[in-house]
């Protein structure tokens, strides 16, 4: 039980625009209100990977900083596909994400090569998607805020993280051939997940984060519970996402 | 006399959309659908041209302290009230100012612009100087990549006819060089930069929040020198060295970002007014300067008053909160659907405060969610600002200065309506 949980966030600066510390911090926290020992732990361009990880995060940034972190990544790759091979929870967001996917076809034709830990390949194109999402799958409701231009092609046998119920989700239109069938979100593998659902998206919807923690615990033979001291933050999040539901078909001007 | 019908039926409708309550955009529409040329012939009636304000934050508080400089120097100057940045608006204000025939009389034209339109205004208006003041991460939902936002302004900048200001602490807005290879002087207009001096920067606990530039990561940034430059910051006070000389400035509101806004300011006017510029002229316009609309605006509360903070997107929250000078003690924190995706929010450290009082707005729930992950120490949430009003109000008299409400712009609005200020920001 002495076991200290270590949640690692990758590249915060570069790849941490959209509030992604607060994926990483809604895993460390709820892993705190239970009773557990846990840290958040950054790394940066150049830095010593820590050997001992439970959880990697990685969030959302411009294509200038993925090409930036670009070289680095590659060179941990080894060491996080072993975090990865060993059960250790992954959780991408955006950008992120898509470097851990096999690889992201940008808009000038280029190809940016990805990890292959997540199981799709990226493709960018130029019709953006904004505004409130609702995903439901497995009896769990995901809520947040997408803004995208991103197609995702899942590997055969891949199962998306959501089905649409409102939003417009990142799945690629050439796997969507009837509109009986709800268009889908994201990617999961296991403990290995990719979104582009934000807000960000653990903090607002614990039922996700319990789950991910859940894989975490299991993994290092001790037991998590959410209890009475996750009341107000659940209390929050819940109410929170009673607002969004309300304002899901509000309109977002982009230019 | 080609602009009279244009002009007449736009002030016609500028009449009616007054009696209902109100500025409006709709004037300057119509002025513009009947005659599109409209803007352009008074751009071209000034004698110094235009000026064009760009940027992340700051656009209305540096708008209005460049012209009240330049006022202060015995120039005429026209200027869109804060706010009113897109075409239609901008033409709306020109038809509230001008005569019957079009004609607007100034020396000058000071107009802050939205980034998105920029390029566009720029081709009608042809600027003859542009300022662009910082480059944050702003509206994401809206420009979905803040270097895109960065090019527009760099590019907007490019067409000025004579004088390119710029932030030599912005990574993105610095490298305004980089297109004018063979320098400035041979290629286009002269380049003149604004900033702040490293100890000022350094002493400000999150920095000055402007986005990094990872496209040009392993450029060689020259040293540029800048023409002014704030050397001390500290509250309301400031002092900005102008060529050497030492201006000391009371700025309209607290904070390092309005005394990069100031030095930006005064760089344009000494660009502008060259040898005329005047240190003491300046810095008596700055204390005859009253807090832009609702940017730490003093307001009275019943028995009580109310600061108001506004903020715009993370960046201009995180330098607001950086300039308090001691937690506040009684603090209100809204953000309404008015910033629609607010998960920079958790991208702010609000070190600066020790506790909020009530958090209200449509999005009140997200932020105590987010503040409830530091454990913060939160009063009540209360979605509905009347009612948030309400709360604040039967709180015990604060016994040092004043309530604090930070509050994103269409709460400000709305809040100072709520305790009886009725003026609308574009009757100023």
């Amino acid at each position: 039980m002495s076991a200290t949980i270590t949640v690692l966030q990758l590249y915060p600066d570069e790849l941490g625009v959209n509030g992604d510390s607060g994926n990483a911090s809604a895993l460390v926290v709820r892993a705190r209100l239970a009773g557990l020992e846990a840290d958040h732990v950054t790394y940066r361009r150049g830095d010593t990977l820590p050997t001992d990880v439970d959880a990697v995060v990685i969030g959302g940034g411009p294509v200038s900083a993925m090409r930036n972190v670009h070289a680095d990544l590659l060179a941990i790759g080894p060491a996080l596909k072993e975090f990865a091979a060993d059960g250790a929870v992954f959780f991408g967001f955006g950008s992120g994400a898509e470097l851990l996917g096999h690889d992201i076809r940008l808009q000038d034709g280029a190809t940016l090569e990805g990890l292959g830990i997540l199981p799709f390949r990226a493709v960018r194109t130029g019709k953006r998607a904004v505004g409130y999402i609702k995903t439901v799958k497995d009896g769990v409701t995901l809520i947040g805020f997408e803004d995208h231009a991103s197609q995702w092609k899942l590997d055969d046998g891949a199962e998306p993280l959501g089905l649409i119920e409102a939003g417009q989700g990142n799945q690629d239109e050439r796997d969507h051939d009837t509109q009986a069938e709800p268009r889908k979100e994201g990617v999961r593998s296991g403990a290995l997940v990719g979104t582009q659902i934000g807000g960000p998206v653990l903090p607002l919807n614990p039922v996700l984060t319990d789950e991910l923690l859940g894989l975490v615990a299991r993994r290092r033979g001790i037991d998590y519970a959410r209890g009475d001291a996750h009341e107000t933050l659940d209390h929050y999040a819940e109410k929170a996402r009673g607002v969004i539901l309300d304002n899901l078909n509000y309109t977002f001007h982009t230019i | 006399m080609k602009h009279l019908f244009p002009v007449l039926l736009g002030k016609l409708a500028r009449f009616v959309t007054r009696l209902r309550g109100g500025g409006s955009a709709f004037p300057g529409y119509l002025v513009l659908k009947l005659s599109p040329r409209f803007i352009q012939d008074v751009a071209n009636s000034f004698t110094h041209g235009i000026v064009f304000v760009l940027g992340s934050n700051g656009k209305s508080t540096t708008t209005h302290m460049l012209t009240e400089t330049l006022r202060g120097h015995g120039l005429n100057v026209f200027t869109n009230p804060s706010g009113s940045n897109l075409p239609q608006g901008i033409a709306s204000a020109i038809v509230a100012d001008s005569d019957l025939f079009g004609r607007v009389r100034g020396d000058i034209g000071v107009l802050e612009v939205d980034e998105g339109y920029a390029v566009e205004l720029a081709k009608v208006l042809a600027p003859t100087t542009v300022l662009v003041l910082n480059t944050q991460v702003d509206q994401l939902y809206r420009f979905y990549e803040t270097e895109r936002v960065a090019d527009m302004m760099l590019d907007a900048a490019s067409l000025a006819s004579q004088h390119i200001v710029s932030n030599r602490e912005d990574p993105y807005l610095s490298k305004i060089w980089m297109r004018y290879p063979e320098g400035d002087a041979h290629t286009g207009p002269d380049i003149t930069y604004f900033g702040a001096s490293e100890a000022v920067v350094a002493a400000s606990p999150n920095g000055l929040v402007n986005a990094p530039d990872y496209r040009n990561e392993g450029i060689d940034e020259p040293d540029h020198v800048a023409l002014a430059e704030v050397t001390e910051s500290g509250g309301s006070a400031a002092t900005i060295d102008v060529r050497g000389e030492a201006v000391e400035l009371v700025l309209p509101a607290k904070g390092l970002h309005f005394a990069l806004d100031a030095a930006a300011a005064l760089a344009t006017a000494a660009v502008i007014l060259g040898d005329a510029f005047s240190g003491p002229k300046s810095a008596a316009a700055f204390s005859a300067m009253k807090p832009a609309y609702g940017r730490g605006e003093l307001l009275k509360f019943g028995a009580e008053e109310v600061e108001f903070v506004m903020f715009k997107n993370g960046a201009s929250l995180q330098l607001n909160l950086d300039a308090l000078p001691e937690p506040p003690e009684q603090v209100l924190l809204s953000i309404d659907e008015g910033t629609p995706d607010i998960s920079w929010i958790y991208d702010v450290s609000f070190a600066a405060l020790d506790h909020v009082d009530v958090i209200t707005g449509d999005k009140a729930w997200q932020i105590a969610t987010r503040l409830e992950h530091e454990g913060f120490r939160i009063g009540a949430v209360e979605p509905d600002l009347n009612a948030a009003i309400d709360l604040m109000r039967a709180l015990p008299s604060p016994t040092r200065g004043h309530k604090t409400w930070i509050v994103n712009y269409e709460q400000m609005m709305l809040a100072r309506k709520r305790i009886g200020y009725l003026d609308m920001e574009n009757q100023r």
